[in-house]
């Protein structure tokens, strides 16, 4: 099969299936958005970066301090947060939020337009891609802020953003654009290098949005991350003793993790590549724990792990069996075949990224990929389904239904999480104050006092469900 | 009429689990405009209810809008025992075993306990045999406090 014939061509006119899949899409990505807006900002990891963006003098400040960082290069995301507290005016919780609901409506909205959509079994399969996004566990990571702005799900649109240029008519553009976007990825998270991945994987597929010379100056910009990060700013990498890790079945603390790999941190690192690599194809595991296999070794299994680990792997291995007829049949590679390998050499580079600890959150970005190829997969399935006699059609469609209504299970399990999480930040900022207190951390300045009480404020006001008073089915089903 | 079943069975079959989400959804959003949403409906509790449902930010947003932490309220029946009961906040905390609720709520409460009071939540802690409770009890001893504790008795079963 020729990769590399597909001549960038005008998009397809705007048809009812295509537009009924952008509808679907805004449907979900309103629900969400709207869950989002419910949530307050998260304390751990955001409350202090809030602070020390209020103390910082300037945007330019925090970008200039945050390049001496000595295992992080970084300098964006630190602006960024800078650049939100300024323009909040004040109204810090509707600014952070607002970001993030900004954020998850982007990304759902640029997954869809990069879907090739041109008739009904089209448009069929991206509602099951669809769903297939909002239902992979690693898509919570989108949901579940660990810093004011979600940079995990930034980064997810930053690569969806190059895969639409990829896809683009291309242009002068298109080149200018993949290369800002690439600077403003790198320059925010280390995963932010998988822009280049989406860009030269795509590129090599045939799709050309981004020309010639459009990838020749992102690798340009690439080697210039590197020689600025590695030779010039002398940033390391994070070391073994950075966080705790999962391995296997338990939990490693920081120094355990330097006891038994301080002498063989490649096996530590193959360890993380793998799982992060098996966590987006079978759910299991989950941040480096095989936590449904330790629960189905002590009897102790929810309905939750079978639906997650179930249907990821009957998806992965209908997406190989996808593949594989499609190879037999010699068949031409199509868009939605090409965005499909675009798609597994960024969960293959997600996973590796991920060398250094195994985290749900880092993988978000390959998980959100993974929907790519289902989507391609969908539409061999159901070609594969209608080239046979009723027996195969009725089979396949029933194995079809049956997957597809596992997954949209674990996509409306979403707005539970949303609500746990936001039941749980809330708690923590009432608990803040007794916290900070006790160890001495409580502001004595009036200024960033009067912050963090602004903040506390808002999150206590907020009308949170309680998630004790939820049915226990719920979770059972869906918890986290 | 079968080719064309052939045809169209596989692509609901794909389509529809995700179009129910759909569908559903967009009764959910409608409803969220009507100021209804059914996921983030909430019932509302009482200081003594959020106790025992482990709920922090109810206690501490109820005392902040100048709410009693040491005023008794109804509990309702099944959320700690099958009758209804009559507990204060930090009773209930007690009853359900949760020494962090009990320290958010001393913590918070705009007045610490006074000798008697707090020498009945002591006596309740020991009596339930909880070490963590009993613990954070200690945080907030008044200094006229005994810990005599004859005729207490556990209000809840």
């Amino acid at each position: 099969m020729d990769v590399t014939t597909e001549v960038t061509r005008p998009a397809p006119p705007v048809n009812r299936g295509r537009a009924l899949v952008m509808a679907f899409a805004a449907v979900l990505a309103v629900s969400i958005a709207y869950d989002m807006w419910r949530m307050p900002v998260q304390v751990s990891d955001s409350l202090q970066e809030i602070l020390d963006a209020q103390a910082s003098p300037s945007v330019t400040e925090s970008f200039r301090h945050a390049m001496g960082s000595t295992a992080y290069l970084r300098p964006l995301r630190i602006a960024q947060i800078k650049a939100v507290f300024d323009l909040s005016q004040g109204h810090y919780t509707a600014a952070y939020r607002g970001v993030h609901v900004v954020l998850i409506v982007t990304l759902i909205m640029l997954f869809a337009r990069a879907l090739p959509v041109t008739s009904g079994s089209d448009a069929a399969a991206a509602v099951f891609a669809l769903t297939v996004l909002t239902g992979l566990h690693t898509f919570l990571g989108f949901l579940r802020e660990a810093f004011p702005i979600n940079h995990f799900l930034e980064i997810a649109v930053f690569a969806l953003v190059a895969l639409n240029l990829s896809l683009s008519r291309g242009g002068w553009w298109a080149d200018v654009l993949a290369a800002v976007t690439l600077v403003c990825a790198s320059l925010t998270l280390e995963s932010g290098i998988l822009v280049w991945v989406v860009i030269v994987a795509a590129w090599l597929c045939g799709l050309r949005g981004v020309s010639t010379r459009g990838v020749v100056v992102v690798t340009f910009l690439l080697g210039g991350y590197f020689f600025l990060r590695f030779s010039y700013l002398h940033t390391g990498l994070p070391s073994l003793t950075e966080r705790s890790a999962g391995f296997l079945f338990e939990r490693l603390e920081r120094n355990e993790v330097q006891e038994r790999f301080g002498n063989t941190p490649m096996i530590f690192y193959a360890y993380n590549i793998v799982v992060s690599l098996l966590s987006v194809l079978l759910s299991e595991p989950r941040d480096g724990l095989f936590v449904a296999t330790r629960a189905w070794s002590q009897s102790d299994v929810k309905p939750l792990a079978y639906l997650a680990v179930g249907s990821s792997l009957a998806m992965t291995l209908a997406i190989a069996g996808a593949m594989i007829w499609r190879w037999r049949r010699r068949a031409p590679l199509d868009r939605a075949d090409r965005i499909a390998i675009v798609a597994g050499a960024v969960i293959l580079a997600n996973a590796v990224l991920s060398f250094s600890y195994a985290k749900d959150d880092i993988v978000a970005l390959g998980g959100a990929f993974y929907a790519f190829a289902v989507y391609a997969a969908m539409r061999a399935i159901i070609e594969f389904a209608r080239g046979g006699g009723p027996a195969r059609a009725v089979l396949v469609s029933g194995a079809v239904f049956t997957l597809g209504t596992a997954w949209a299970v674990r996509s409306s399990g979403v707005h539970f999480i949303a609500n746990e999480h936001a039941f749980r930040t809330r708690n923590d900022w009432a608990k803040l104050h007794l916290q900070w207190e006790r160890e001495g951390r409580w502001p004595k300045d009036p200024k960033p006092l009067a912050v963090v009480e602004k903040l506390r404020r808002d999150a206590l006001d907020r009308a949170i469900p309680n998630i004790q008073l939820a049915p226990e089915w719920k979770e059972r089903w869906y918890g986290d | 009429m079968v080719r064309r079943l052939i045809a169209i069975l596989p692509v609901a079959a794909a389509a529809v689990p995700g179009t129910v989400i759909g569908v559903g959804t967009t009764i959910v959003i409608l409803l969220a405009i009507g100021g209804s949403h059914p996921m983030w409906r909430v019932e509302p509790i009482n200081m003594s209810e959020a106790a025992v449902l482990r709920d922090p930010g109810t206690i501490v947003r109820l005392i902040l809008r100048g709410e009693d932490p040491y005023a008794r309220r109804e509990i309702r029946a099944d959320l700690l025992s099958n009758d209804r009961l009559e507990l204060t906040p930090v009773e209930a905390g007690i009853a359900a075993r949760r020494a962090e609720v009990v320290d958010v709520l001393l913590f918070s409460a705009r007045t610490r306990p006074d000798a008697a009071t707090w020498t009945h939540l002591k006596c309740l802690a020991t009596l339930e045999g909880d070490k963590d409770v009993s613990a954070t009890l200690d945080r907030y001893r008044p200094e006229s406090a005994t810990e005599m504790c004859d005729g207490v008795t556990r209000p809840w079963k």
